[in-house]
């Protein structure tokens, strides 16, 4: 047998063989799951399965998100299709930490769902200034929709179009790491007392030595964040500012700025009442429920949602504003999350209709009272009585943030040129580095701090 | 021979064996030491999987629960469509590896046995896919699923399985062939058997290291596959066991009902098909690292 004759029968049968498995494989296993046994009845009550589209039946595709605070889209996506039966909600829910390289994806290859989870400014700025998401104010004005019934500077926060356009609808709004709460029982038994917002930050100072005398060898009075998000609603306390108003200057060395810094600077290395880099175990919150922590600085969501399942009423938790007594004001970093409407989605109108619902102020009580998340964006959500009651550090929010006014309120920590990733990775690199002495801080350190931030914001969009 | 170096002797041969006992000994002692401490992650995950909530955050972290919270588990399939994730994982991970071996074994085949125009270059190609970062195909790839109309089905994470395996397989698998005697084939030749058969008769059964080697790596590699599932797939009830356990998943600094005692339970219960793997198929888990250089 020649080789040449072997090699022509080895290819077709090879060609046999391939087509073969390969048709057994995609009739087996790609077909519609019809063979797969059925999901244990156990799971029956919360399963969403996709309902069988009725002829003329519009699917609306909704990238939600896919963790456990995503059960209020899922829910409201069910209220939306009972409310408009001819539409079918398909959710297609993405975990937080992966909706960048998803939704990028999917944009990439005209995929995209019609309507979709985004956070401002942590996912919104790149895509929106490139006109990715549908321009909703048109969409809004046309439907007489009152504005005024959203906090505006949550309406700021997601006008983020590529001329400013609004391109979001705000749902849970965040003003930033500066809400103080505290280990009530543990404060009570050492009679130092708590903080208060009229409290100057040199008492606060104080109160947190104190404390950290009775704290356990681990333990600390105090934490805040030191990234860029935190450091920003710091220096705006303090009257100075890291990303300025109109986005393209960096304030890291204004005296303000520095003021600010300084005083973090001082709380970890003079007054250690603030853990340093190796004294943080795994992170602020769980250092907080495991009663290593006294005083937590951070967001209401962030320290509310998951308290009382977490510590099992081991101790409660009061709050107040940060102290900001002697002249100070409370730094605000505004930012929402958010619904977008695909530009390019063909069901614009339908997708409208579910953001309006999705970031209404019943949806907002419904979070807030179900899931104790923010009460949505607006002014009625979160002055309900029923958010307070079940949510007591929502009142002082609410409280504050009817106060504000779109100038007051700061804009969001990312610059106009959308390049906030990387300039929150230098940030939080370098501020690290000299935070926890890794560099001196000194003024050759902040100058050069100032340009190389300067000069991420001064580049052209990517 | 005399007393004293009859003695002598003995007293070196007791205290060899007495150096060779310790040294066994010692062995054992550092590689049970070494064992517990590799499994320890593992212990860690199982007995957090049946703690309370309010457990997770306890300083210093008790090893074991206070109570045993064994609701765990089946609150994992309350919560999530855990069950169809595993049947999702499974069919893929089957089809995905049959696909790997099988077609990685005919092309290796083609490489090692035949000579034919362009062979080498060709080869070479297929080597320098290797170089590629799965980051540059990935936009590429997605759009040819896309265009077959495989968004959200589990398609696209098994289909290109059949479509020669991938470079590595083929580069072993062609490896593994050459060192065999050519012998064997010619004897099979002269006997009559056409080229396939010489693969499935004579070669396939000699192969069965190697193809054990890639079908452990091939499993462990579409089982714990998260950036596809994430990409292709949209809709909860096509998920993966990977992708799915993300639901539990609460972001450093975001909100979230504490679910870590479920991530857990629904670790332990993803990670046991590839633990009892392992016991079934110990040999060739040592075997694929000997082999290829790559840990399971």
């Amino acid at each position: 047998m020649s080789l040449a004759a072997s090699r022509r029968m080895f290819l077709k049968q090879t060609v046999l063989l391939g087509a073969g498995t390969l048709l057994a494989s995609l009739a087996g296993g790609c077909a519609p799951k019809t063979t797969a046994p059925a999901a244990p009845v156990a799971e029956a009550p919360k399963k969403e399965e996709p309902k069988a589209a009725p002829k003329g039946q519009l699917e609306l595709r909704f990238m939600d998100r896919g963790d456990a605070i995503g059960e209020a889209s899922r829910h409201f996506s069910r209220v939306f299709e009972e409310e408009n039966p001819n539409i079918t909600v398909k959710n297609e829910s993405t975990g937080w930490g992966d909706l960048t390289t998803k939704v990028a994806t999917m944009v990439a290859g005209d995929t995209m769902a019609d309507v979709a989870f985004q956070h401002s400014p942590l996912m919104l700025p790149e895509l929106g200034a490139k006109g990715v998401w549908l321009n909703l104010e048109p969409l809004g004005d046309r439907d007489g929709i009152d504005w005024d019934i959203y906090y505006p500077f949550a309406l700021d926060a997601v006008s983020l179009g590529p001329n400013g356009e609004l391109v979001a609808g705000p749902e849970s709004l965040h003003m930033g790491q500066n809400v103080c709460g505290w280990n009530k029982e543990m404060l009570e038994g050492m009679g130092f007392g708590t903080p208060r917002e009229d409290m100057t930050l040199p008492e606060f100072v104080e109160l947190c030595v104190k404390i950290q005398g009775e704290m356990p060898e681990t333990g600390f009075a105090t934490h805040m964040g030191n990234s860029l998000w935190d450091m920003e609603a710091l220096s705006r306390t303090f009257g100075g500012y890291l990303t300025s108003r109109d986005r393209t200057q960096c304030g890291f060395s204004l005296d303000k700025t520095q003021d600010a810094l300084r005083w973090h600077y001082d709380m970890v290395n003079t007054h250690k009442v603030i853990p340093g880099r190796d004294q943080i175990l795994e992170n602020q919150r769980s250092m907080f429920y495991g009663e290593m922590l006294a005083i937590v600085f951070n967001s209401p969501n962030n320290m509310w949602v998951g308290f009382e399942e977490s510590v099992a009423g081991k101790f409660s938790l009061d709050s107040c504003q940060m102290p900001h007594g002697g002249g100070l004001s409370i730094g605000t970093t505004p930012s929402v999350n958010a619904y977008v409407v695909w530009a390019k989605s063909k069901l614009a109108d339908e997708a409208w209709a579910l953001v309006r619902m999705l970031t209404s102020a019943d949806a907002g009580v419904w979070m807030a009272t179900n899931q104790n998340i923010g009460a949505g964006s607006t002014v009625e959500a979160w002055n309900d009585p029923k958010v307070w009651e079940v949510n007591p550090i929502h009142e002082h929010c609410a409280k504050h943030w009817n106060t504000l006014t779109s100038e007051t309120a700061g804009v969001i920590p990312a610059p106009l040129n959308t390049r906030r990733a990387e300039m929150h990775d230098y940030f939080n690199n370098e501020w690290a580095a000299i935070l926890f002495g890794d560099n001196p801080y000194d003024q050759a350190n902040v100058d050069r701090l100032q340009n190389e931030l300067q000069e991420i914001m001064d580049k052209p969009l990517p | 021979m005399t007393t004293k170096s009859i003695s002598t002797q003995r007293g070196l041969f007791s205290s060899y064996a007495f150096r060779r006992k310790a040294s066994t000994v010692t062995s054992y002692i550092v590689l049970t030491l070494l064992g517990l401490m590799f499994m320890f992650p593992w212990f860690y995950t199982m007995t957090g999987s049946l703690k309370a909530p309010h457990e997770i955050y306890l300083f210093p972290p008790p090893l074991f629960p206070e109570l045993a919270q064994f609701d765990n588990y089946p609150e994992v399939f309350r919560r999530v469509l855990f069950g169809r994730w595993f049947i999702n994982s499974v069919t893929v991970v089957t089809l995905a590896t049959l696909g790997a071996v099988m077609s990685s074994t005919l092309v290796a085949y083609s490489f090692a046995r035949f000579r034919w125009r362009g062979r080498d270059a060709l080869f070479a190609i297929t080597l320098a896919t290797m170089m590629l970062p799965s980051e540059v195909t990935l936009i590429p790839q997605y759009l040819i699923f896309r265009n077959l109309r495989w968004l959200n089905s589990i398609r696209p994470l098994i289909v290109p399985a059949w479509f020669g395996g991938g470079a590595f397989n083929i580069f072993l698998m062609r490896q593994f062939l050459m060192s065999l005697p050519r012998e064997f084939d010619e004897a099979a030749r002269i006997d009559g058997a056409s080229a396939l058969r010489i693969l499935v008769q004579v070669l396939l059964p000699l192969m069965k290291p190697v193809i054990s080697t890639l079908a452990v790596l091939g499993f462990i590699g579409a089982w714990d596959d998260f950036m596809g599932p994430l990409i292709y797939l949209s809709t909860a009830e096509n998920f993966t066991i990977a992708l799915g356990l993300r639901y539990f998943h609460v972001a450093e600094g975001q909100p979230g009902i504490p679910q870590t005692h479920l991530l857990m339970a629904a670790c332990v219960m993803s990670t046991t098909p590839v633990v009892i793997l392992f016991f079934f198929a110990q040999r060739y888990f040592v075997q694929g690292i000997v082999m290829s250089g790559i840990k399971g």
